[in-house]
């Protein structure tokens, strides 16, 4: 090797060197800054879209007002096992804390729960106690448990059809077949229209706002007993024109969570209400909850319910503003 | 498809002849399964159904389902002739539904103007899947799915997770998705017109010609001057302007766009392909008859609920329902491939005469030694079932 050659070679290591030296200086400012910094995940169902969008949205906003850092992760397809790799996933982050949103038996998240315990990391759930229980179980293996029950959610759905005359048919059409928390909902509702006396139908459907519309506008022509109309997993878009396409303007439709198309559609009298489960809440609650424990050592005594609670015409302009805006 | 036959003897061939030739012939077509399919389907639920299923409103109804889900799906099908896989046509689809929302909401961009930009931008992101398949020589199904989760998500952030609501003006309603004639619907206007053209493409160009080419055989194809890189990009493009089509027309039917918008249609529209005949290792495939595949698929999703099949296993029926035309499909197909030419005709070259008997026999011999590997059947029973 020529000594010019050489020189460059040893130049080249040089600045390599300086290089790495000044990236490890830049980086350990922030990289000290976020140690101390709380780092809470939020596992949720599903991607941060229509109500599970509320859910992150609340966590997020929760880390901006306590000053925690919150990272929204979620499985492609919600598995037990998918799920729980995320789970895992935010253990090898060393987050201080995780929300899960469970949607599968205890028994399902007791070894991950276990694991999380032994890193020291506070585990929570973003989804409803059994039903029935107020009180923390001091042996749950969740520090808290922060939701709304969706099966009651539907027969609060059948609760009110009843109220409001239905007896005719009613149908159930569930977008995300194989989703358990609207499977639990759709149960719910069948359960307590069929105890009353009601015929009631299921059916599955695509999530295309199309294919609704036909596949309901087609039920509703082979069914023209049917009184009543709920989406269970999806906007209620696709209902919203079935209804007006088949000129059923007395057909009572119903659905879950609040968007903008619900809002307009509940202010027109189109859809009769709404079921909300404030999944803002959802979302803001549990990262608050571990906030709290991690600084502070407090774990709440009972379990927090953000609902079912209905919205309807009677109330609709107190919210409509902060359906806009993404709350609600 | 075998070249065209002519009768050989002196005495003119009878008109039954004549007829079952014609028949033969057409079935040797790719629509000819799909078309099966349609009137099987339609015999059955007009069975099921008599007073709801074979009715003006029906026919509505399943030409409504089937423009949507058939304008994605002749993008699809061509890129398949062509060789290639685009599972991102549904995130397509909802990311250009949010450009036209956007447009039209957000800056006051007219509808006419919005809706083009829309397509070109569907364009855009279909060409980007092509350069990428060509230049870095990935397959398309690794790729597409790929661009088929960054799309989706760009669309989840845009969105912010919820819909977005637009106001339509009627005209625009009316012209893209509105009623015009006893009232079906105008996507069924449009996906007329984009299969007349996507069929014209395919069959009557340099272009069509190309596309089967590279499908058959690519190194082949650019042996013979075929710009097959080109195509492909172009095919990518074409697909990523129809889901633009589509979305377009969504927007104008329900004035909104939400972050799950077209969410599962690349596997229908894949499946609508298949069923209308198209090979899924491409070079052989027909644009009229994924049209006939998305009728049979908008079918069986109205039949369904006109019958009253149990609610439950819609997917799970819709599923098999599919499979079933497709192997009906392969089997009708392959049976027809095999055959003769009725008494009095022949293919007028005894070398395509030869090639077919000969694929025929390979195909046969193979199956044999598939259920048979250790020959255990004797030979002159293979001598046997390998005659046509």
């Amino acid at each position: 090797m020529s000594r010019r050659s050489g020189l460059m070679t040893l130049a080249r290591i040089a600045a390599l060197f300086g290089a790495g030296v000044l990236a490890s200086i830049g980086s350990a400012q922030p990289a000290a800054a976020q140690a101390k910094q709380i780092s809470i995940y939020f596992v949720g169902c599903a991607a941060p879209t229509g109500f599970h969008g509320y859910l992150a949205r609340g966590a997020a906003q929760a880390g901006r007002n306590l000053g925690v850092k919150v990272t929204y992760i979620y499985p492609d397809e919600l598995t037990i096992p998918n799920q729980i790799e995320k789970i895992d996933e935010a253990i090898t982050a060393r987050a201080n804390g995780i929300a899960v949103c469970a949607f599968a038996p205890d028994s399902a998240y007791a070894e991950v729960a276990a694991r999380a315990k032994a890193a020291g990391i506070a585990f929570g759930s973003a989804a409803a106690p059994p039903p029935g229980v107020v009180l923390r179980n001091p042996d749950d293996i969740f520090l808290f448990r922060v939701g709304s029950d969706e099966r009651e959610a539907g027969e609060l759905t059948a609760k009110r059809l009843i109220a409001l005359g239905v007896k005719g048919r009613v149908v159930v059409g569930d977008q995300q077949p194989g989703d358990a928390t609207c499977r639990a909902r759709a149960e719910g509702e069948i359960d307590t229209l069929k105890a009353a006396g009601i015929k009631t139908n299921f059916i599955e459907m695509t999530m295309d706002p199309g294919q609704q519309a036909e596949e309901l506008f087609n039920f509703l022509r082979a069914h023209p007993d049917t009184q009543a109309a709920t989406s269970i997993c999806d906007v209620v878009d696709g209902f919203l024109t079935a209804k007006e396409e088949s000129k059923r303007h007395d057909l009572v439709l119903t659905g879950y969570d609040l968007d903008v198309a619900a809002l307009a559609a509940i202010e027109d009298g189109k859809e009769a209400f709404t079921i909300d489960q404030q999944p803002f809440w959802r979302g803001y609650i549990p990262v608050l909850l571990l906030t709290d424990y991690i600084k502070y050592d407090l774990i709440a005594a009972d379990y927090f319910l953000t609902g079912p609670s209905v919205v309807d015409k009677s109330n609709i302009e107190k919210i409509a503003k902060l359906v806009k805006e993404g709350y609600r | 498809m075998p070249e065209p036959a002519k009768s050989t003897s002196a005495a003119a061939p009878s008109w039954i002849v004549i007829f079952g030739e014609a028949a033969r012939r057409f079935l040797l077509r790719p629509e000819a399964t799909a078309l099966a399919a349609v009137v099987v389907l339609f015999a059955v639920f007009s069975i099921l159904s008599p007073a709801l299923f074979p009715t003006k409103l029906t026919y509505i109804s399943v030409m409504s389902v089937a423009a949507e889900l058939g304008i994605v799906s002749i993008g699809v099908t061509l890129l398949m002739i062509g060789g290639h896989f685009d599972l991102s046509v549904g995130s397509v689809l909802g990311l250009t539904s949010y450009i036209v929302v956007a447009l039209m909401r957000d800056h006051g961009v007219p509808p006419i103007l919005a809706a083009p930009a829309a397509i070109i931008g569907g364009a855009l992101l279909g060409a980007l899947n092509g350069v990428v398949v060509v230049r870095f020589k990935i397959h398309s199904f690794v790729v597409t799915l790929g661009s088929m989760l960054i799309w989706r998500g760009v669309l989840i952030s845009l969105t912010g997770g919820f819909p977005m609501m637009v106001s339509i003006s009627p005209a625009f309603r009316g012209i893209m998705a509105g009623p015009f004639l006893s009232g079906f619907r105008m996507s069924m206007l449009w996906f007329f017109a984009i299969a007349i053209a996507g069929t014209f493409l395919q069959q009557r160009t340099r272009f069509g010609n190309w596309v089967q080419a590279a499908g058959q055989n690519p190194q082949a194809a650019r042996n013979l001057g075929v710009p097959v890189g080109r195509i492909a990009i172009a095919l990518f493009a074409l697909a990523g302007a129809l889901a633009a089509v589509a979305g377009v027309i969504q927007v104008a039917r329900f004035s909104s766009v939400d972050a799950l918008r077209g969410e599962g249609m690349a596997l229908q529209a894949v499946a609508v392909t298949v069923i209308g005949g198209t090979l899924l290792t491409g070079g052989y495939g027909s644009v009229i008859g994924t049209v006939l595949g998305a009728i049979t698929f908008a079918m069986i999703q109205v039949g369904l609920v006109l019958v009253g099949a149990p609610g439950h296993f819609f997917q799970t029926l819709t599923g098999l329902i599919v499979v079933g035309a497709v192997i009906l499909n392969t089997d009708v197909a392959g049976r027809m491939l095999r055959s003769r030419p009725l008494r009095g005709f022949h293919r007028s070259s005894e070398a395509a005469d030869a090639a077919i008997l000969a694929a025929a026999a390979r195909r046969e011999s193979r199956d044999v030694e598939e259920a048979d590997p250790q020959g255990r059947i004797g030979a002159a029973d293979r001598g046997e079932r390998a005659k046509p």
